[in-house]
């Protein structure tokens, strides 16, 4: 989009800023006399605000990111002061030099249009991308200038669509509220009080509804739709008033990553452009109709959610006030106690654990040891005002132990606090799932369920559960943000999840972590100890994880082709099915379901066998039907390997050597076993040729947690019972 | 250390951009997808229906009361199955503009069919289309959406032929989309929708004044449009054809359009997907 860009001069010094309407701009100057920032806290004038001077409108309408890159890469200099229109032409030139030189190259490559391999530079035509000269539009002393007026008066009749708000008052009746009184027709006033009444108290509403989130210019017009059907017309009007009050912040989608503005040799670089929604880079560049650039870039990592490209607008209303949350003299900020934690009835393990995060919870700021930034975000990037490292906790809970139960005391601890929640999830049916155990646990809450496709996603509520994607329209608005199944989200090496957590929680919350199965890099910090975490290492039942046993079993594939299971396995299975165990049967890839069914069905006729994956319709009806124990053997691939429960089942993981298998992915499926207090301890078996790294670390990390609960004295019954070291060799 | 070594030294390997999974062997010419999608792609390679092009039978085109259609004939890349749908709407609603060298070679490929169709039909004479035009798009969805798709699809087309692409078309005003309506309300709402833009007269003109090439051994006598009476072949491309009705429009349009400068037109049609 194209958006309106001024320069403004007060007593103290220069400002550039840009505006959805110059009119607000124009009537705030007027009307306060003062165009100083406005102290929210304390509702008054900023100290050593001052009056404006006089106000030069640079470009009535040029490419959004080119007007932000200018904002916010603008030094002053004291010339300006007397600089006249060719002086301000040249300036906006000047600093856009990098901007214009690549924008040239885009459109002499002509992008996908021409056939030639020679990279020639087209000029632009200024007047096209950003208007007319710059012009001088409003003076202290002697108001607005012939140009200023003019853009006062506009004709809003063909903008009306797009969100200005009708200053006509022979139209009458404001746009936004329908409690103002109409309005008189006083043509002098050229800007009548009621008009301002219904944009001011429209900036009011906006702003409330912004709170905490970051939105593109299209999902904004979803949430008006939504909860402000009546801002819809005027919004533009009423965002600029809130940008002015301070708390809608005005950026761009896409943008220049920090440190690559410099001039002389090394700007020649290539520049590098970052998404300010998802952080991620973005490379891919097209013409684009709503700018005029042929070069306008856009982030292909979010485009899920929208695009996010150079011109497009986005939104960012600063959070209300907060209470303090922990410590500090606040009232109601004791520090925990265990009365906090008996009501949820947790097992010993657990409340062990769930303490622990709740002092962690209610430490102060200044109590932490070390900070740590995320790994996966590089620390140069400060342009996008990466929020400085919040803590961090790690809740190690073993398959089973029923990390979800442990997590209530702690939002129940930050809601009394009048803070907000947020549980983020990498799945939409783990949300479905977890959504009516969360209601059942706190009935007085309003909590909103966000997904793909959600009916709730703009609602307000002090609880959250969402997955991954949703993160990315939320800013600095958490007190406190628990990520659930770490290890599990789509894109687990992707710098986007951890950006997108880490801007939507506020610069004074704090993170928890959920995983029985945390990355490598943390396991790390945790033993080198610099990640406070807690440990929960039994299961509800109070029983010992099973220990997987080997099965010595050659390669599916030539399995299926000899058309023939090894007897060891087969023996296994027998034993499985005589006494009464549900099989989870886990294989590397879908093409070896159908064969890997059909073989089984020939050993053992007389029981149902089914295969699902990913890519099969029924799967939910027949994890029901396993479930109810009318299937017995359920031949599937890792999709199944977490939150299934079916209890008195066994595990059998052929082709555990595949590469698709790795640590995490074997202690999941192992986890499958055993889950019930009737069965604690069903069988898991691993079947490859030979032991390979990361099914002796799975074993390794299964023993450790056993021998961890049992230093506890968290088990029923000693593990050394129940693992076996036994290897059948076949 | 093993993988990161590993990552060195293995070929690069790309996604395949409809289904996502790794591009272990590519079709010669569609480096951007697998050989599953591709082979899952619904070509027309034969349209059972003469004038609208469906390739299965078409009650459309046989009923009693049809109004006189203003365009000869519509000829489509593909049928819009399940997976075109999901194709065309990455690329148009949600503008990941990465599908666009796809579905411009679409068309090229269709385009190429089509051209040999009506050579064969004119007596194996070598079948030109004078201009291109696309579909326009109105201002308020270029702003929203920051790019026409139809104009790429055209670009594709008229890549193969030695056709101009004219964008001589205004749409005039923003009715809600499509997508939503019924056949009836389609129909119904495309009156007066689609005006020629302002240098539309002039385009028509100096392409009919251009003379062509058409082999060495053909006088260049022969092929200046500009002696009267030989048909200005127009060709309007566009992404969906359903009802027909935006097609229809249109070529209501270039009808009056070309009559005003006293050419006699022919219009075909060449869509991306059949419905």
């Amino acid at each position: 989009m194209k958006i309106c860009l001024y320069a403004v001069r007060f007593e103290k010094g220069w400002q550039l800023r840009v505006s959805l309407d110059i009119r607000v701009d124009l009537r705030w100057l007027m009307m306060t006399g003062i165009g100083g920032e406005v102290d929210r806290d304390k509702g008054m004038m900023k100290n050593g605000s001052s009056e404006a001077i006089f106000v030069w409108l640079l470009s009535e309408a040029m490419p959004l990111g080119w007007a932000v890159t200018l904002r916010d890469f603008f030094k002053e200099c004291p010339e300006m002061d007397n600089w006249r229109s060719e002086e301000w032409g040249n300036y906006l030139r000047r600093e856009l030099k990098q901007e214009i030189k690549e924008e040239e190259k885009a459109r002499g490559a002509g992008s996908e249009f021409t056939y030639g391999n020679r990279i020639k530079r087209q000029r632009i035509r200024w007047e096209l991308l950003a208007g007319s000269s710059p012009c001088i539009i409003w003076e202290r002393e002697a108001g607005l200038t012939p140009q200023g007026e003019f853009l006062f008066k506009q004709d809003v009749d063909s903008k009306q669509a797009s969100g200005y708000i009708d200053m006509d008052e022979d139209n009458g009746g404001s746009k936004i509220s329908n409690n103002t009184p109409t309005l008189t027709d006083k043509k002098s006033d050229m800007y009548s009080v009621n008009m301002w009444l219904s944009v001011a108290i429209g900036s009011e509403r906006l702003s409330g509804a912004l709170a905490g989130r970051s939105l593109l210019q299209a999902e904004l017009q979803q949430l008006l739709a939504e909860r402000l059907p009546e801002l819809a017309p005027a919004w533009r009007s009423a965002v600029q008033h809130a940008h002015l009050e301070g708390r809608v912040q005005l950026t761009a989608g896409v943008a220049l990553a920090a440190g690559r503005r410099g001039r002389g040799p090394l700007a020649a670089r290539a520049r590098l452009y970052r998404c300010r929604r998802c952080g991620s880079e973005v490379h891919r560049r097209t013409p684009c109709g709503a700018c005029g650039l042929s070069g306008c870039a856009y982030c292909e990592a979010c485009l899920a959610l929208g695009r996010s490209r150079s011109c497009a607008l986005l939104l960012r209303g600063s959070a209300g006030p907060v209470a303090p949350l922990a410590g500090g003299a606040a009232a109601g900020a004791q520090p925990f106690t265990e009365s906090m934690l008996d009501r949820w009835g947790l097992s010993p393990a657990q409340r062990a654990a769930a303490a622990s995060a709740l002092c962690f919870l209610a430490a102060r700021p200044q109590d932490r040891a070390i900070q740590h930034a995320f790994p996966l975000l590089s620390p140069r990037s400060c342009s996008l005002q990466i929020n400085p490292s919040p803590q961090r906790f790690l809740l190690w809970a073993v398959t089973g132990a029923g990390k979800t139960e442990m997590i209530f005391p702690l939002l129940q601890y930050v809601l009394d606090r009048g803070g907000r929640a947020l549980v983020a999830t990498p799945r939409r049916d783990v949300v479905l799932e977890l959504a009516p155990r969360i209601a059942k646990a706190f009935p007085e809450e309003k909590i909103a369920v966000l997904y793909g496709g959600s009916t709730q996603r703009w609602e307000e509520a002090d609880l959250f559960l969402a997955t991954t994607h949703q993160l990315l329209r939320f800013y600095r608005a958490f007190d406190l943000v628990i990520i659930d199944e770490l290890d599990a989200f789509p894109y687990h090496n992707d710098p986007m999840l951890a950006f997108a957590a880490r801007e939507c929680c506020a610069a004074s919350g704090k993170f928890v972590f959920l995983s029985a199965t945390p990355p490598l890099t943390m396991q790390k910090e945790v033993k080198s100890g610099k990640l406070p975490h807690a440990k929960v290492p039994s299961r509800f039942h109070g029983y010992p994880l099973p220990v997987p046993r080997h099965i010595s079993m050659t390669k599916l594939d030539d399995c299926i082709r000899r058309q023939a299971l090894p007897k060891g396995l087969i023996e296994a299975l027998d034993k499985s099915i005589q006494r009464g165990a549900q099989v989870f049967l886990f294989v590397s890839r879908i093409r070896h379901i159908e064969p890997a069914v059909k073989l089984l069905r020939r050993y053992f006729s007389k029981i149902s066998i089914e295969g699902t994956s990913s890519k099969d319709e029924h799967r939910g009806e027949k994890v029901i039907r396993f479930r109810s124990t009318e299937i017995r053997i359920l031949v599937t691939t890792t999709i199944l390997e977490r939150g299934v429960t079916v209890p008195k089942s066994d595990v059998y993981i052929l082709d555990a050597d595949s590469e698709l298998f790795d640590e995490a992915s074997l202690v999941q499926m192992a986890g499958r076993a055993g889950r019930s207090k009737d069965d604690p301890c069903g069988t898991v078996w691993l079947a490859s040729p030979e032991w390979t790294k990361p099914q002796r670390r799975a074993i390794a990390q299964i023993r450790s947690m056993n021998a961890v609960a049992e230093k506890h004295g968290y088990l029923k019954i000693p593990s050394s019972k129940l693992s076996g070291k036994e290897v059948s060799r076949k | 250390m093993k993988s990161f070594i590993h990552n060195l030294l293995a070929p690069s390997r790309i996604s395949c951009l409809a289904c996502g999974k790794e591009i272990s062997e590519s079709v010669r010419g569609y480096p951007e997808i697998c050989i599953g999608c591709y082979s899952s792609i619904p070509w027309i390679t034969k349209s059972r229906c003469n004038i609208c092009g469906r390739h299965v039978g078409c009650p459309d085109c046989s009923r009693k009361d049809m109004a006189p259609r203003h365009f000869l004939m519509n000829r489509s890349a593909v049928a819009y199955n399940t997976v075109m749908k999901e194709w065309l709407a990455q690329y148009k609603f949600r503008g990941n503009e990465a599908y666009q060298p796809l579905m411009a070679r679409m068309m090229a490929e269709a385009m190429k069919r089509m051209l040999y169709e009506l050579s064969l039909r004119g007596g194996n004479k070598k079948f030109r289309f004078d201009a291109v035009v696309p579909v326009p798009i109105s201002e308020e969805r270029m702003s929203e959406r920051c790019f026409n798709q139809t104009r790429s699809l055209a670009f594709g087309a008229a890549s193969i032929s030695k056709a101009s692409v004219l964008e001589i078309l205004h749409r005039r005003q923003h009715t809600e989309k499509q997508s939503f309506k019924s056949r009836r309300e389609r129909l119904e709402s495309m009156m007066g929708v689609y005006t020629p833009s302002s240098d539309a007269q002039h385009c028509l003109i100096s392409i009919m004044q251009k003379p062509v090439k058409q082999g060495r051994f053909h006088s260049l006598f022969e092929n200046q449009k500009l002696t009267q009476n030989a048909p200005i072949r127009l060709l309007i491309i566009d992404d969906v054809y359903t009802t027909g009705s935006t097609v229809d429009a249109c070529a209501a349009t270039l009808q009056m359009l070309c009559k005003s400068i006293g050419a006699t037109p022919e219009i075909y049609s060449l869509t991306w997907a059949r419905s």
